[in-house]
């Protein structure tokens, strides 16, 4: 199911570990790359049997971590950080203003399938809040202003 | 330093009282070797330890060192060690089980009137004693709902306590990972995720270690309550594993079978195929409720006198040469059933002719130690068999030889050779056919006198599991009022047939047979009554293959 | 002072630098590497150890002690394992160095694989770092290219690879152990300890867990006359520069590598540049949003371990998050306590429940449902979790519960009582 790509990649993370499951979360993430951002069961069969592991395992790893997801997200998905830091300076504010720009609750996708939000705990961008990350880029001291900006540009 | 130390292991103090342990073994262990009891959940002897429903916080006054632990341990993960103090009572130790109990019961429902687990709960128990009586939690309890998760159990999920055993079992213990936690924080679940049936065959047993009523048997769901059923130990007679067992029931009807704890056995298991075998406990439509006697061709009821008399008579009439003479059992039967039919035999008609179907079985062999509880061999007392030198098959020579002799009397003990027409046509042409049995079967077809018998949970017995270990069934429930026990039929048949025995129980004759069988020499009733005891003289079984277990 | 002291920050503030790997070899790169590879490992641990520094992380715990602890003559592989899984709240400095100087931070994980007899240290980075992760990558690749990594660097003989581990999200695998289990492809549930990942570690195998900013220190300790110089930079026991992440409400929020005898007030007033917007100081969250609270007329303390535990709270990771007169502190609590209970990996009890439990009553009080007896209780639930927990995190979630009650009942009162 790997792209010859991918599974270059694949085989050489399963060559830095002593055991193959050690290499499983970072395969995960290969996966989930390869099926559109979200991991689906068979995906998690597939990993599991790469990395000789028993299929409740990797759904235990995966319901565990936040970077995983089970169902797929927006083309453009807006990780908005409201933890401490963030929300003393606005990040609440520039969560509530996001969901009203696109009009949707974090945690959905839009209907046209392009943007969904996330409510992110600590991004580890403290000391640049709000910080918001798109997709894997990190967009710091981001004002409500710049958010519209972007979420425009980005729908074009 | 005493001079003399009259422990031969190293000790630490428990409230005072000075407690061996093993170098490496952790304070919670040692406590519960000792029998004192100190609150937990989430450890289980058979599994890893992993410390985390903070139920067994201990305050160790002293490590060992003069020096106290800086706060409240966990007595399931610290290794004890030499001096140690431990005191389980005081009240800061009081105080941490009081709060971890109190965050036990934040979420979980308060559904006892409707939970199987109700009455042997520890979750209730501890609540019970160190609960306050009021919740502070005015919010609504999570929701998780119920899961119909496998052929044996039932999942209901909101009692669930986090303990992970479950998780733990199908992982560490049968090695089919059906079970997993999942997500995390207060939403952590432990089930199989999205609903996947379960596929082991020890289902029953997470019932078992389920310290609340998240797991239930779905054989006893809303069936009776736990504090109504009374307990007897017994054997597992589902195959010749021979698993330690507890018999639960309640006026007379047996409602569930539980592991005892063997370490030579089954350690803490058991498995479902076994559990399932209390129904036949409680079979009535198929038992033989009496004697009876063939009056013109047909089967009637008879007095358990008249039917003696009538053997007797018709023994004495024909005074049969010992060829003429033949016993069958199958290996159901108890030892000292065996044993007496046996001597029968040997006492009153000098004759050896006593066959017994020995069918070859398969051992399994696997890396999970539960696989191999389960073999193929469905019956529990074969090694008792050829301990007493009773062999035979369908097809050996001997058998065929003795059917094809001018048979007179005919014992049959059980339900031997049933499917082997061949041999039921050769007996049917004897002129006398005993059979002594529980359940009405093709033997009764050819039967002159039928003389019902007991089911393992009505009468004392002793079997010989696969590993030649001899252990004790009791009687747990009442037996149908106009059966007796094979090995007091055996022995009245033998008074009646002119040979007095003194037999009050099922121990005298087991002692009788300790002095007069070679492979039973040096066992006493008392010992075997507790865990069992290995036969001295072990023999071989040729019929044995050891096979990979399936998972 | 006013000045930063530089010395994880040499390269990142000069503005010509281009953290490639020539760059940082033209800063003086590699020298401490080299000359390590020139002494026994146990007299590099022994330097250390005179430097005195002790663990970025959060705890504190002296980095030349724990590598000493490292389990000998086991027969099985040693480890070093980078914990670049930052994620406590208000903490964004490893990310600064492994974005912008990975080099030095690899040097250092060099020197410590050296040190312990590790062939093969991995990063775990938090997953979210995606450009760190970037950056380590392009640099370790360099590494291998250049032959500083593989068989046999700068002819010392001593093979060494360098993994870089993507974590998932999950704040709890920053506590060592959890870690480690992740780092093994499972969920992060902290371990019972003993035995202790110096023993029983990575697969089993005696293991040292290290802070990014600990292990980036190395070149400059193991450099000439590093300990000595490291150590003059703070009070006793509080050795060498830290790198101080502020946050909040001040004028300039930022990483700053300050000497440990900075006063926490100059760090707000100068560095900072003060309050935002003219407001006054409320209070400050001195050590990532784990450590106990301090009132505006607490901040008058030397920014360090020692100091800061003598007032009842600690440094954690050194991430100091500023709050001004006008914010609600209810509404703060609320934020950290919801941050615990979505971070608690769930495995035990206090802390699975106690978590959640008191994000609910903090709630009540938003509400309105608040009361005197809610209050008190939520500082028992909080209390509570405190020492009955397997790792840190229910202690991590219980000191901010307790602190906000202790330091601001009346702020809790405003939302429940009738005027």
């Amino acid at each position: 199911m790997f792209s010859k790509d991918i599974q270059t990649q694949v085989d050489k993370l399963l060559s830095r570990y002593p055991i193959r499951q050690n290499a499983l979360i970072p395969i995960l993430h290969l996966a989930q790359n390869e099926n559109e951002g979200w991991l689906s069961e068979v995906w998690m069969q597939y990993v599991a049997d790469i990395c000789e592991v028993p299929l409740t395992h990797v759904e235990g790893v995966v319901t565990f971590y936040t970077m995983f997801r089970l169902k797929p997200p927006g083309k453009y998905h807006l990780q908005v950080c409201t933890c401490v830091p963030c929300c003393l300076v606005g990040g609440t504010e520039l969560l509530e203003h996001t969901e009203k720009k696109l009009d949707i609750h974090a945690g959905h996708t839009t209907d046209d399938g392009v943007f969904s939000i996330e409510e992110m705990e600590c991004i580890g961008a403290c000391s640049f809040a709000p910080a918001v990350i798109v997709n894997e880029d990190y967009h710091e001291k981001v004002t409500p202003e710049e958010m519209d900006k972007m979420i425009d540009e980005l729908r074009q | 330093m005493p001079l003399f130390n009259e422990f031969s292991m190293p000790v630490f103090h428990i409230d005072g009282e000075p407690v061996e342990y093993e170098p490496g073994e952790k304070i919670l262990s040692a406590a519960l070797r000792c029998g004192k009891i100190i609150p937990h959940y989430c450890y289980h002897p058979g599994m890893s330890v992993v410390a985390t429903c903070r139920m067994c916080l201990v305050d160790v006054v002293d490590l060992g060192n003069g020096r106290p632990a800086p706060k409240l341990q966990t007595a399931c993960s610290m290794d004890a060690a030499e001096g140690m103090k431990v005191e389980t009572l005081n009240p800061k130790v009081e105080e941490g089980r009081k709060l971890v109990n109190e965050f036990l019961l934040v979420n979980h429902p308060l559904d006892c009137p409707i939970c199987d687990q109700s009455g042997e709960c520890t979750l209730q128990d501890y609540a019970f004693e160190y609960g306050s009586g009021k919740s502070e939690m005015d919010y609504s309890k999570r929701v998780n709902g119920w899961r119909d998760i496998g052929t044996f159990v039932a999942l209901e999920r909101n009692r669930c306590i986090q303990c992970s055993r479950c998780d733990r079992f199908t992982r560490e213990i049968t090695g089919t990972n059906e079970f997993g936690m999942f997500n995390r924080g207060h939403e952590l679940t432990v089930d199989t995720y999205s609903d996947r049936p379960m596929t082991n065959k020890f289902q029953g047993n997470m019932a078992d270690i389920c310290p609340v009523g998240a797991i239930t048997e779905k054989e006893f769901r809303f069936k009776r309550r736990a504090w109504k059923l009374k307990k007897n130990r017994s054997i597992c007679t589902g195959c010749s594993t021979g698993c330690n067992i507890t018999i639960e029931h309640d006026r007379n009807e047996i409602f569930r079978l539980k592991p005892h704890e063997n370490q030579n056995v089954n350690k803490w298991w058991l498995c479902d195929e076994g559990r399932l075998t209390y129904r036949m406990m409680n079979e009535r439509k198929t038992r033989i409720h009496q004697p009876l006697g063939r009056v013109d061709g047909k089967l009637e009821a008879i007095s358990w006198e008249e039917a003696y008399a009538a053997i007797a008579e018709r023994v004495g009439d024909m005074s049969p040469l010992p060829e003429e003479v033949l016993a069958l059992t199958d290996t159901h039967a108890s030892n000292e059933e065996l044993f007496l039919l046996q001597k029968l035999l040997k006492d009153i008609f000098s004759a050896e002719n006593i066959f017994c179907p020995l069918p070859k079985w398969e051992q399994s062999e696997s890396e999970f130690f539960i696989n191999t509880l389960i073999t193929t061999d469905k019956t529990p007392n074969r090694a008792g068999a050829l301990a007493l030198k009773i062999k035979g098959d369908a097809t050996s020579a001997k058998l065929k030889k003795a059917i094809e002799a001018e048979l007179k009397v005919v014992f049959v003990l059980g339900n031997p050779f049933e499917a082997e027409v061949e041999v039921l046509e050769k007996i049917k042409k004897a002129q006398l056919v005993v059979h002594l049995g529980t359940f009405h079967n093709s033997w009764n077809d050819i039967a002159d006198v039928v003389l019902p018998g007991q089911y393992y949970s009505e009468k004392e017995g002793t079997f010989t599991n696969k590993d030649q270990r001899v252990q004790a069934t009791e009687v747990a429930v009442q037996a149908l009022r106009r059966t007796r026990p094979e090995w007091r039929i055996l022995a009245d048949l033998s008074s009646a047939l002119g040979q007095e025995s003194s037999y009050g129980s099922s121990a005298d004759v087991f002692n009788v047979m300790t002095k007069q069988v070679k492979a039973f020499s040096g066992l006493s009733y008392a010992e075997i009554c507790g865990s069992g005891k290995e036969l001295t003289q072990r023999t071989k079984d040729s019929g044995m293959k050891v096979v990979k277990a399936q998972t | 002072m006013t000045e930063e002291t530089l010395v994880l920050f040499k390269n990142i503030r000069n503005p010509k630098y281009d953290k490639s790997l020539a760059a940082y070899k033209n800063s003086g790169g590699f020298k401490s590497l080299k000359k390590v590879f020139g002494m026994k490992p146990e007299e590099v641990v022994q330097e250390v150890k005179e430097s005195g520094i002790r663990g970025r992380g959060g705890a504190g715990f002296p980095t030349g002690l724990k590598w000493g602890f490292m389990a000998k003559g086991t027969g099985k592989p040693s480890y070093l394992v980078a914990n670049a899984d930052e994620s406590e709240p208000g903490t964004c400095k490893d990310r600064e160095l492994m974005l912008k100087d990975p080099h030095m931070f690899l040097e250092g994980l060099m020197i410590g694989c050296y040190a312990i007899g590790c062939h093969h240290g991995y990063v775990y980075v938090r997953g979210e770092y995606f450009a760190s992760i970037k950056s380590l990558n392009v640099a370790v690749d360099e590494l291998y290219a250049d032959g500083l990594l593989g068989s046999d660097p700068l002819g010392s003989g001593f093979n060494l690879d360098i993994t870089i581990h993507t974590g998932a999200g999950a704040y709890i695998c920053g506590e060592e152990s959890a870690l480690l289990d992740s780092l093994e492809g499972k969920r992060g549930h902290p371990r019972v300890k003993p035995p202790f990942p110096a023993v029983s570690g990575f697969n089993g195998c005696p293991t040292s867990v290290n802070n990014v900013e600990t292990l980036a220190c190395m070149p400059f300790i193991l450099g000439d006359n590093g300990a000595e110089a490291f150590k003059s930079f703070g009070p006793q026991n509080n050795s060498g520069t830290h790198l101080v992440s502020l946050s909040g409400h001040v004028n300039r929020p930022g990483v700053y590598e300050l000497r440990m005898d900075v006063n926490m007030k100059d760090i707000i007033y100068e560095f900072g540049g003060g309050i935002s917007n003219g407001k006054k100081l409320k209070g400050v969250i001195p050590g990532g949003s784990s450590s106990p609270v301090m009132t505006a007329d607490e901040v008058d303390v030397l920014y360090n371990f020692d100091d800061l535990a003598k007032k009842g709270t600690m440094m954690g990771s050194a991430a100091l998050i500023v709050f001004d007169e006008d914010t609600d502190v209810v509404k703060l609590l609320h934020r950290i306590t919801r941050f615990y209970a979505h971070e608690s990996c769930g495995q035990c009890t206090p802390c699975r429940e106690g978590t959640h439990w008191s994000r609910q009553i903090v709630r009540d009080f938003l509400n309105g449902n608040g009361s005197d007896e809610k209050l008190e209780r939520l500082n028992r639930v909080g209390g509570n979790m405190m020492g009955t927990t397997l790792c840190a995190l229910g202690d991590a979630a219980a000191m901010p519960i307790q602190s906000f009650v202790k330091k601001f009942p009346e702020e809790f009162r405003k939302y429940y009582a009738t005027v």
